[in-house]
């Protein structure tokens, strides 16, 4: 029972980075009463306060490489075991730090215009980002449920952060509907678990459930389901991805952005996390369900994507066919091969990456084009040459196709699907990609060789999203390039299940 | 008969099924809040119930109901904000009329 | 304000209520009204639920929510929980029904279609979803009954899937109290930061918004609406 309260040493300097621009209005007050001035000062203070998590977070990781350790044994310390701080989870925290710190590098220019309290805006964007941390290293149901509602309910507020917009006041409604209804299912499967066992903890969880796997007991099935739907619903799998589009359209754009890459990235912890707890017989039929959802639902997205006039709402349906493709990794893990993990943590990775450079995209034209409308972008390729460019790569890369790190992340992916024995789910994955290709390449088709009617005046840039934009036009080439010391990371990190 | 723990499962049982029920047929966005409440309620009984008959003398079961209070108190918080905006934007509350975004 | 009806309604449903809880106390009490007050508070539970998803008028159902609230706590009395009960009261019973109440109050307008329910066709499809679908299942998985095909019983409870034991009487609020500082401390914690976000989100939702800080300013921009206009 060792209590080493460095363990949250991650979690406790981003709470303080919240509880200090929630202050922004008056802290950062500059004297001259220029507001450009004062979000700029509150967006650097949560910037800081990110880079310095993440800083800490990776010392956590050169730790576990065995240099000597400042805080302790800090993968003893588990409170009872309700909180594991193992190379699973800080590698999840790490990416789920990285993908909030350029969240909020894509948005400085957003929220300075379009946001009313922008010291709440990012506090709650670091509360997010608390719950996702959470959610990836809870081991007890209780720590588990309230990471998800931490990160939920902050969801909530943020899609709705456009008070005056009918469409993000909607979009909050909409996510919040379906947020509760599959937190009910959630918790009744969950109640349901701690009846069978009287366990709360995973690791005991595990234990006691054995001797329900055969035969197989029906209220354990109803308990796996309705965790599984309330769980999927996170990553806005079928058939919980029903809330997907109308929320991302509706939403602010940099909360999109949160949602598509962020919260789907704690979502997918929290699941490896849950399908840990079950032993293989059970696993081995749960395979079955995994494939043939991942199957409908990549088909559904990438053919539902197709007909989208909206980037957002595009992008929404790209999200959920990247879930379905993310899908397959669950796969080898339910066989046993827990290195395979490794493959949904390298194409996260990428995913990242991928969708960062889309969305500085996105924010960067529609605010002079006005809208989010595919049709509104025509032509940009020639006022903002370079945006455009990273905005196809991006593309690109997350249709599947080299020279970038979408090519890398899908081949692992489908090449652990083969070796595991689901040639056909590979197969089902890489027709999806093909059809995925034509509404990716539509809006680089709109973006380069359609003129546009009115005389459109880009500005420039500025300089966050600029950074933003680079970064992830590196990553995506440094990931196809060089992923062998990535993949070897992601590897390390699957050590510790 | 004596009370067993089935008593109190069916009990839970039916209050969740009212919810989502509830959940489904509602059209006033603060009477489907209202169903996730009775929902939880359902689970609650649930947790409270497994406690006392399962595990006797350790609480989990309430420790977890005390949490899903803590958490149904939070969100309707939120969502009494969000439905204020809702009625402020549209001057309804009702959910089917709440669809700009259909396609 | 004797004159409104509904004023009544609700005053003789608290008092049932509080009637209630008494009553099954006292019995629960006596040693032999665990059976009654289980299946009267079960019964009246079920009404009120019941009630609140169908009842017409809004504010009756969030009344009646309060009842169904104040029922469950005397649920769990007899399970032994007693601080659940009156933190249950307390929390539910007050704090969240209050404010379902107000957003009730609040949003009421008279020509909105929110009170009017849908078509029975699809109320009565998702009865026969979730009232026989998934009822039916969940009970019969919980209570273990099998409709055996070859055998001769036909509904018989199976002991076999729970692993009951005989409850025992504990004091729940020092227990719990121990048990938040200790066990449960991480979980105690990262309750305390979701309560902070409720917080700032409620608040920065439900502000009032000028649109300028200064005072001045935003009476100028007033003015300036009205002159285009």
């Amino acid at each position: 029972m060792n209590l080493n309260f460095g363990v949250f040493t991650p979690e406790i300097i981003l709470l303080l980075t919240a509880c200090i621009v929630v202050f922004g209005e008056w802290a950062f007050k500059s004297v001259d009463g220029n507001n450009n001035k004062k979000n700029r000062n509150i967006g650097f203070v949560t910037l800081l306060g990110l880079t310095i998590t993440l800083a800490i977070l990776i010392s956590f990781k050169v730790v576990s490489y065995g240099l000597p350790t400042y805080l302790g044994n800090l993968k003893e310390s588990t409170f009872w075991g309700s909180f594991v701080l193992d190379d699973l989870s800080i590698y999840f925290k790490i990416i789920i730090v990285f993908s909030a710190i350029m969240t909020v590098l894509i948005s400085f220019r957003y929220v300075n215009e379009k946001i009313i309290h922008v010291g709440e805006f990012y506090a709650l964007l670091c509360l997010a980002t608390i719950g996702g941390m959470f959610m990836s290293s809870a081991a007890e149901m209780i720590t588990f449920y309230l990471g998800i509602e931490l990160i939920s309910i902050t969801s909530y507020v943020l899609c709705a952060f456009n008070k005056d917009n009918q469409k993000s006041s909607e979009s909050g409604l909409k996510y919040l509907v379906v947020g509760s209804l599959s937190s009910a299912l959630l918790l009744y499967g969950f109640s349901l678990l701690f009846g069978l066992t009287g366990k709360l903890n995973f690791e005991d969880l595990a234990l006691a459930l054995e001797k329900f796997t055969t035969p197989l007991n029906t209220i354990y099935v109803i308990a796996i389901m309705m965790t599984l739907a309330g769980i999927s619903y996170k990553i806005a799998a079928v058939p919980f991805h029903m809330w997907a589009p109308d929320v991302y359209e509706g939403a602010p754009t940099p909360v999109t952005a949160f949602l598509a890459i962020t919260s789907k990235i704690a979502g997918f912890a929290a699941f490896i996390r849950f399908l840990e707890i079950f032993n293989l017989d059970v696993s081995s039929k749960l395979i079955i369900l995994i494939a043939i959802l991942s199957v409908v639902t990549m088909t559904i997205g990438n053919v539902l994507a197709i007909v989208q006039t909206n980037l957002k709402r595009l992008f929404a349906y790209s999200s959920i066919a990247h879930a379905g493709y993310l899908m397959i990794g669950f796969i080898p893990l339910l066989q046993g091969k827990v290195q395979e993990v490794s493959t949904i943590l390298f194409y996260l990775t990428a995913y990242i990456f991928m969708n960062i450079g889309a969305f500085a995209s996105i924010i960067y034209f529609s605010k002079y084009t006005g809208s989010t409308d595919i049709d509104s972008f025509s032509g940009v390729a020639k006022k903002a040459p370079f945006f455009a460019f990273v905005f196809s790569a991006c593309l690109v890369s997350l249709a599947g196709l080299p020279p970038f790190g979408g090519f890398t992340g899908k081949f692992y992916l489908f090449v652990s699907a083969v070796n595991s024995g689901y040639t056909w789910l590979a197969f089902v994955g890489a027709l999806n990609s093909v059809i995925s290709l034509y509404f990716y390449v539509r809006i680089i088709k709109v973006m380069y060789f359609k003129d546009n009617k009115e005389d459109l005046v880009l500005g420039l840039p500025n300089a966050a999203s600029l950074t933003a934009a680079i970064i992830s036009l590196v990553g995506i080439l440094i990931l196809f390039l060089v992923p062998s010391p990535f993949i070897q990371m992601a590897i390390e990190a699957t050590t510790s299940l | 008969m004596s009370i067993t723990l089935y008593h109190y499962l069916i009990l839970a049982a039916i209050l969740f099924c009212i919810g989502i029920y509830g959940i489904l047929t509602s059209k006033h966005a603060v009477r489907v809040l209202m169903s996730i409440e009775i929902a939880f309620a359902g689970v609650s009984i649930n947790l409270v119930a497994f406690s006392n008959y399962i595990t006797p003398g350790t609480l989990a079961g309430q420790i977890f109901t005390l949490f899903i209070m803590t958490v149904s108190a939070a969100e309707a918080g939120v969502a009494l904000a969000i439905i204020f905006n809702i009625y402020k934007n549209f001057r309804t509350v009702d959910i089917d009329k709440i669809d700009l975004m259909k396609r | 304000m004797l004159k409104d009806k509904s004023f009544l309604t609700i005053l003789t449903v608290f008092l049932g209520a509080v009637l209630v809880v008494l009553g099954s106390l006292i019995f629960s009490s006596l040693g032999y009204g665990k059976e009654f007050s289980f299946y009267l508070l079960s019964t009246l539970i079920v009404i009120s639920a019941v009630a609140v998803v169908t009842v017409s008028n809004l504010v009756y159902s969030g009344f009646l929510l309060v009842l169904t609230f104040v029922l469950v706590s005397g649920i769990y009395m007899l399970l032994n929980a007693d601080f659940l009960a009156a933190a249950q009261i307390l929390i539910n019973g007050g704090a969240v029904t209050i404010m379902l109440i107000f957003a009730i109050w609040l949003t009421n307008n008279k020509n909105d279609t929110a009170n009017i329910p849908y078509s029975g066709y699809y109320r009565y499809t998702a009865f026969v979803f979730v009232g026989l679908g998934l009822f039916l299942v969940l009970v019969l998985r919980i209570t273990g009954i099998n409709f055996n095909p070859t055998g001769t019983p036909v509904l018989s409870v199976s002991p076999g899937i729970w692993n009951i034991l005989e409850p025992i009487k504990v004091n729940t609020t020092e227990k719990i109290g121990q048990l938040f500082f200790n066990e449960y401390l991480v979980p105690f914690e990262l309750a305390s930061i979701l309560l902070l976000m409720a917080l700032i989100g409620a608040i920065v939702l439900a502000l009032r918004e000028y649109k300028f800080e200064n005072k001045e300013e935003n009476l100028k921009n007033k003015e300036e609406e009205k002159v285009l206009k």
